[in-house]
């Protein structure tokens, strides 16, 4: 199928975006790389009268290395990181999922913003952000605003972006020389939607400790706490992550606790030796 | 045996609701030795979409039936399945044989094709890494199959089958163009399957000019003779056969204008390098000399000149139209993430024999094609329905096809069993590639899963498949150890 017949605007700045939404009431949509959108268009899954392009804004395609932070500009590609153009803060975890996300063609197009703000459970930048709790920048009518992901996601497909409101850029914490990270995902191919995701994030110095379950039926699955995550370990710990996180089919228990498992396991196996 | 097909709410060709079922009731058997077969078969009108012959027809099933309960048949009786295998194939002494359901088999050495594949596959190698275990937890599992194709039967067997159309035999118009080029023009079609190379090799035989000045003429009968089409692993046999006829008969006609101008005996001329030549005497006429002279200047042509020229339109028929049988044994080594239910297939290994080659890269696509869409079968491709007969998989997003990351390197041996009864020995082979994956993947993943009690009896072999068989087996086991 092709899509309904839409209006395509280029707008002129990020600015110019949240106006032409703004001025259509809910009947226009942001578009990044389109490479969700896009299909679910031609499936009619989603009707929009008109869609105002944002991945051409040299603003949203920008990053800056900030104190504790780097700002992800919202139309960067996966291809831009998965290539390693950005300033490497997470010790290599943003290139490795990078270059796992679908084929090398989406990613040339797809972008971070745009896999944010369609909030597919089963995309990776979803689980990431949300076990790095990066804060997303959003920009309406009113100006700036700066959510932590995991309150950004209400539930799969929905976030708290207004109709009038763009992902501007991502707040990707600078991990301490000691962070360390692990990541897995099952899918049937390379390229296919995960069936589950595991991914732990540890950094001593910041204090934190978060361990995650990803695509599921809603939102990620945050695990914080060096113990509670040490005790997952425990399968009575494990069998309760599996209940918090909504699971009931067997099958689906059992993927999700073995992703979980290994990469926990990762995370051990390739500690650093004491220097 | 009790065969049901659900064939779906109609008939989209007037027997196509029941082609599948009955060709399971004669092919069951494969190529092995029966000495008593019973089966029934049932196609059962449902209220889904209707079916429609596929690569294979009834084979795949047939081959996954029979080859999954000859392993299961080893496991119980402690043999490697290959060995319970060769005990029960056809030998090549028996060759030509009929069957038990009246198959007529041509010729080969099934026997030889599959050790040639467990050969190759290296048995004992995977035996001791399999015992050994994979350092990152994964199970090893060996597994093949082995299959026969009837390919270009014709119409004694489907007249006997009762249908309302039956096939006949097939025509080439074969024409000299002016330039010196060869037309030829069929009536079944190339989408892929490269007779437009095949056909010219065919041509090349005969007529001795270069393949490059062959150009194939199909898909349209303003334009062509009339045929069944492509289907059947026919087109090697039966296209093939009516280029070779016709290409025979335009070359009386070259070898005759040839002569007269050559002033030599047609007998004595030979068709080479796309000249027409005298032996004896080195004088030579390239097809376009001859051409030329025939379009452009007839009044060189001798006073008995055939009038009807560099033009025939000739038809083949087999020598014998039961068909060919072409074959060939799967072998291949998977690793199973027991955890997960993934499937990686680390080694794979065919043995085939389509007879006497015609162009043995154009075999191996045709190979290697089908087993893509056989891996598919067996591992991720399925269109599964609600209770309520909804279909789930409506689209690509939902219906997964193997792609290039699936397929792993494939090693394809050939056997050249000549058939007796077509042109030049070739056999029809177009659809063995996608019959023996299911079974061979299966088998492999059924032995990995063996020590842990479990087994897989579906296709697609999906994580979900594995990790519920082997849920089942661990449920299984748990009861037996309850106390009673």
């Amino acid at each position: 199928m092709k899509a309904a017949a839409f209006e395509h605007v280029h707008a002129a700045s990020a600015r110019d975006v949240v106006k032409l939404l703004a001025a259509e009431d809910g009947l226009a949509k942001p578009c990044g790389g389109t490479q969700s959108l896009g299909p679910m268009l031609n499936l009619r899954l989603v009707q929009a009268d008109k869609l105002v392009r944002v991945s051409h804004l040299d603003e949203l395609k920008a990053f800056e290395l900030r104190a504790d932070v780097l700002r992800i500009g919202a139309a960067v590609t996966h291809a831009r990181i998965e290539d390693g153009l950005l300033p490497d803060v997470t010790h290599g975890l943003l290139p490795a999922v990078a270059a796992s996300i679908a084929y090398r063609a989406v990613r040339n197009r797809g972008t971070l913003g745009g896999s944010l703000a369609h909030a597919d459970p089963a995309a990776d930048w979803v689980s990431v952000m949300c076990l790095l709790d990066a804060g997303v920048v959003l920009l309406g009518p009113n100006g700036e605003r700066s959510v932590p992901c995991s309150e950004f996601l209400i539930g799969p497909f929905t976030t708290l972006l207004e109709s009038d409101e763009i992902i501007v850029a991502v707040d990707v914490p600078r991990f301490s020389p000691t962070a360390r990270w692990s990541y897995r995902k099952m899918c049937r191919k390379p390229g296919e939607f995960a069936e589950a995701v595991g991914a732990v994030w540890t950094d001593p110095e910041r204090g934190v400790a978060r361990a995650l379950m990803g695509a599921l039926g809603g939102v990620p699955l945050v695990i914080e706490g060096a113990a509670a995550i040490a005790a997952l370990a425990q399968p009575a710990a494990m069998q309760r992550a599996l209940d918090d996180a909504g699971l009931e089919e067997p099958y689906e228990r059992e993927l999700h606790a073995v992703v979980m498992r290994r990469a926990l396991q990762d995370l051990d196996r390739f500690a650093r030796s004491p220097a | 045996c009790d065969a049901s097909v659900d064939s779906g709410a109609y008939s989209s060709y007037p027997f196509a609701a029941c082609l599948e079922a009955a060709q399971v009731g004669s092919i069951l058997p494969g190529p092995y030795k029966m000495d008593a077969f019973d089966c029934r078969t049932w196609s059962v009108a449902t209220n889904k979409p209707p079916i429609l012959p596929y690569r294979g027809v009834a084979r795949t099933g047939v081959c996954f039936a029979l080859e999954i309960m000859i392993d299961k048949v080893a496991r119980a009786a402690g043999l490697e399945p290959h060995v319970v295998r060769l005990a029960n194939l056809v030998q090549p002494q028996d060759m030509p044989f009929d069957n038990i359901t009246g198959k007529h088999f041509d010729s080969g050495d099934y026997p030889q094709a599959l050790r040639r594949a467990i050969d190759a596959l290296d048995l004992p190698a995977w035996r001791a890494r399999q015992a050994a275990g994979e350092a990152d937890g994964r199970r090893i599992g060996v597994g093949h199959s082995i299959y026969c194709e009837q390919g270009a039967h014709g119409t004694s067997v489907y007249s006997g089958w009762g249908i309302p159309m039956v096939p006949g035999f097939e025509q080439c118009s074969a024409r000299l163009v002016p330039d010196g080029g060869l037309e030829l023009r069929i009536g079944a079609h190339s989408h892929g399957q490269s007779m437009e190379t095949t056909l010219a090799q065919v041509a090349n035989t005969v007529l001795g000019l270069d393949e490059a000045d062959v150009r194939l003429v199909h898909g349209d009968t303003a334009m062509s003779p009339y045929s069944t089409g492509t289907w059947g692993s026919r087109c090697a046999v039966m296209s093939g056969g009516a280029v070779a006829t016709a290409c025979k008969a335009l070359a009386v006609r070259v070898k005759a204008i040839a002569a007269h101008l050559l002033e030599a005996e047609a007998d004595a001329l030979w068709l080479e390098d796309g000249s027409v030549v005298h032996r004896a005497s080195g004088r030579r006429l390239t097809l376009r000399e001859v051409a030329h002279a025939w379009y452009r200047q007839p009044q060189r042509m001798a006073a008995d000149v055939d009038a009807g020229g560099l033009e025939v339109t000739v038809g083949y028929k087999a020598r014998r139209d039961t068909g060919t049988f072409s074959y060939a044994a799967h072998a291949c080594a998977v690793a199973v993430d027991i955890e997960l239910g993934t499937v990686e297939i680390l080694q794979y290994l065919i043995c085939e024999d389509g007879g006497v080659l015609i162009n043995p890269m154009v075999v191996d696509g045709q190979i290697l094609g089908g087993l893509a869409q056989g891996i598919g079968t067996a591992l991720y491709e399925e269109m599964p329905y609600d209770s309520e007969g909804q279909p789930l998989a409506s689209t690509l997003a939902d219906y997964m096809l193997p792609g290039a990351t699936e397929l792993p390197m494939v090693g394809i041996d050939h056997m050249e069993t000549a058939s007796p009864y077509t042109e030049f020995g070739q056999k029809g082979l177009g659809e063995g590639g996608a019959i023996a994956p299911p079974a061979a993947i299966i088998n492999a993943i059924n032995d990995a899963l063996a020590p842990l009690g479990a087994e897989v009896l579906e296709c697609p072999a999906s994580p979900r498949r594995i990790l519920d068989a082997l849920r089942k087996a661990r449920a299984l086991q748990a009861d037996a150890k309850v106390p009673a």
